[in-house]
C-alpha cells in the first residue's frame, strides 16, 4: 500500500485580534481576486506576506520563459508580474 | 523493565485508565493488548508509552463484539446440533426466552469449563419444543470444536494487534511484558496465538477477570481525575497551531468545552477544512479534517463566513467537534475516539 505524504492543508483561521487584519491570511491568488488593490505594482506589494506573494506568483505567466513556472526557470518576481 | 508493556482493559471508556496507577511515575512503555470478554465494549488492541502521563501510542479493535460473542457462537452451535440430531428445520421448533436464557448462560460457563478441560457437556432441561413435546439440550463440546468456532475471531483479534503495533510504531520484539487481563485471555487458543508472538513475555493477572472493576474501584477511591495527556490543537491556515485544550487539562465534560471562531481564508472549494493537528490523538501521525460547508461567492466579503466551531469531550472521552458556517444552515460534525489522556497523581 502506498502512502502519500500529500494533504490539505487548513483554510481556517482564529477569528480574534491576535490573527487580525485578517487579509494577512488569505492565500496570494485568492486575495488577488478579492482584493485586487493590494497588488498595485507602484506599493512594490508591501502589504503582502512573503507567502502571498509567492502564492500569487505561482500562477503567473513568466516573462522569461513564458510559462506559470513560478520562477524555475531563474526569472524574477518581477519577470513574472 | 523497559520496553512496552502489555496488558488488556477497556470495557467501557470512563474505565479505560484502570491499570494506570500500577505505572505511574514508573518509566515504561506499556503496551496493551485487549482481548474479547465481558461487556459488549469491543476488542481492542492499545500500546501504551507514556512521557510524564500514561498515555496510549495506539488503539485499534473490533468493535461491538467481546467476550459474549463467543458465547453466542457456542449457543448457535449446539442449537444447530440438536436440530441436526433430531432432523428439525428451525421452523418446526420453539425456544422460550426464558430457555434461550438459561442456555446462553450454560454455554457460557462450558466457555469457561473448556479453558482447563478437553470437554463439556452444555445441559438446559426443557429447552426447546418441538412436535408438542418440550425436548433437553444436551451435548458434549470438545475444546477443538470452540476453537474451530472462535478461529476467525482470534486471527482477526491477532490482525488488531498487529495493526495497533503498528500504528505505535513498536515491534513484536520491542514488547517486554503481555499482561493478560480479562475472562478470554483465558481462552488456550488465545494464549497460543500470543505465546507465538511475545513467547515467555506472556504474563498472567492472577485477578484477570476482576482487574477492570478493580481498577475503576481504585480510580473513583484514589479520586484520581482523567487528564489530556497531549493537547488537543488545530492546524491553521498559516501552519501554526492553535490550542483548544493544553496538555494536564482536566479531561471532563463540564472542563473540556469550548467553542472557538474561525473565518475561512479562502472559500473558493465551499468548504473550511479543520484539521486536528496529529499529536492530539494517540496515534500520533493521524490528523483528522472535518470539511465544513461555507459559502463559495462570497468574493470580497470573505470574512462574513465566520465558522464556528464546537469543542466537547464527552463522559465516553470522545471529543465531538462540531462547525457550522456562519452563511449556512448546516454544519458538519466528527467525533475523535482516541485522545490520548492519562489520570492526575
Amino acid at each position: 500500500m502506498v502512502t502519500s505524504t500529500v494533504s490539505l492543508r487548513s483554510n481556517l483561521m482564529v477569528d480574534d485580534d491576535a490573527h487580525s487584519p485578517k487579509h494577512k491570511y488569505l492565500p496570494g491568488d485568492f486575495l488577488r481576486l478579492v482584493k485586487p488593490w493590494f497588488f498595485d505594482r507602484r506599493t512594490g506589494y508591501t502589504m503582502l506576506t512573503e507567502q502571498q506573494v509567492r502564492e500569487y506568483g505561482q500562477y503567473l505567466v513568466c516573462g522569461v520563459c513564458g510559462r506559470t513556472c513560478a520562477g524555475t526557470c531563474g526569472g524574477s518576481f518581477e519577470s513574472l508580474a | 523493565m523497559s520496553g512496552p508493556f502489555l496488558f488488556a482493559h477497556q470495557h467501557a471508556a470512563r474505565l479505560r485508565p484502570v491499570n494506570v496507577p500500577v505505572h505511574i511515575g514508573r518509566k515504561q512503555e506499556p503496551l496493551r493488548f485487549k482481548l474479547p470478554g465481558g461487556l459488549r465494549h469491543g476488542l481492542h488492541v492499545s500500546v501504551v508509552i507514556p512521557v510524564a502521563l500514561f498515555e496510549r501510542g495506539a488503539v485499534s479493535g473490533i468493535e461491538d463484539r467481546a467476550g459474549d460473542y463467543f458465547d453466542d457462537l457456542l449457543q448457535s452451535d449446539v442449537k444447530q446440533r440438536v436440530l441436526d440430531r433430531h432432523k428439525w428445520s428451525p421452523e418446526e421448533i420453539e425456544v422460550s426466552p426464558g430457555a434461550r436464557d438459561r442456555l446462553r448462560v450454560e454455554c457460557e460457563r462450558a466457555k469457561i469449563q473448556l479453558s482447563t478441560a478437553d470437554e463439556e457437556r452444555v445441559q438446559v432441561a426443557q429447552a426447546i419444543k418441538a412436535g408438542g413435546r418440550m425436548h433437553h439440550v444436551n451435548e458434549l463440546v470438545h475444546r477443538r470444536e470452540f476453537e474451530q468456532l472462535i478461529e476467525r475471531e482470534v486471527q482477526e483479534a491477532m490482525h488488531q494487534l498487529d495493526v495497533a503495533l503498528d500504528r505505535a510504531q513498536v515491534s513484536q520484539r520491542q514488547v517486554d511484558i503481555v499482561l493478560l487481563v480479562g475472562g478470554s485471555s483465558r481462552v488456550p487458543l488465545v494464549r497460543a496465538q500470543l505465546q507465538d508472538r511475545f513467547g515467555a513475555r506472556l504474563v498472567d493477572a492472577p485477578n484477570a477477570d476482576t482487574l477492570i472493576a478493580e481498577g475503576a474501584a481504585a480510580i473513583e477511591a484514589l479520586q484520581l481525575e482523567p487528564l489530556l495527556a497531549r493537547p488537543v490543537r488545530v492546524e491553521l491556515s498559516d501552519g501554526s497551531l492553535y490550542t483548544v485544550f493544553e496538555s494536564g487539562h482536566p479531561a471532563r465534560p463540564d472542563a473540556c468545552t469550548k467553542t472557538v471562531n474561525f473565518f475561512c481564508t479562502d472559500n473558493r472549494g465551499g468548504e473550511a477544512r479543520l484539521v486536528m493537528a496529529g499529536d492530539s490523538s494517540r496515534n500520533g501521525s493521524s490528523k483528522f479534517t472535518l470539511n465544513i460547508p461555507v459559502s463559495p461567492h462570497l468574493g470580497a466579503n470573505y470574512s462574513d463566513e465566520r465558522v464556528v466551531v464546537q469543542f466537547t469531550l464527552d463522559q465516553d472521552m470522545i471529543l465531538n467537534v462540531a462547525g457550522r458556517g456562519a452563511t449556512q444552515v448546516r454544519g458538519a460534525q466528527m467525533q475523535i475516539h482516541d485522545l490520548c489522556f492519562g489520570l492526575s497523581v
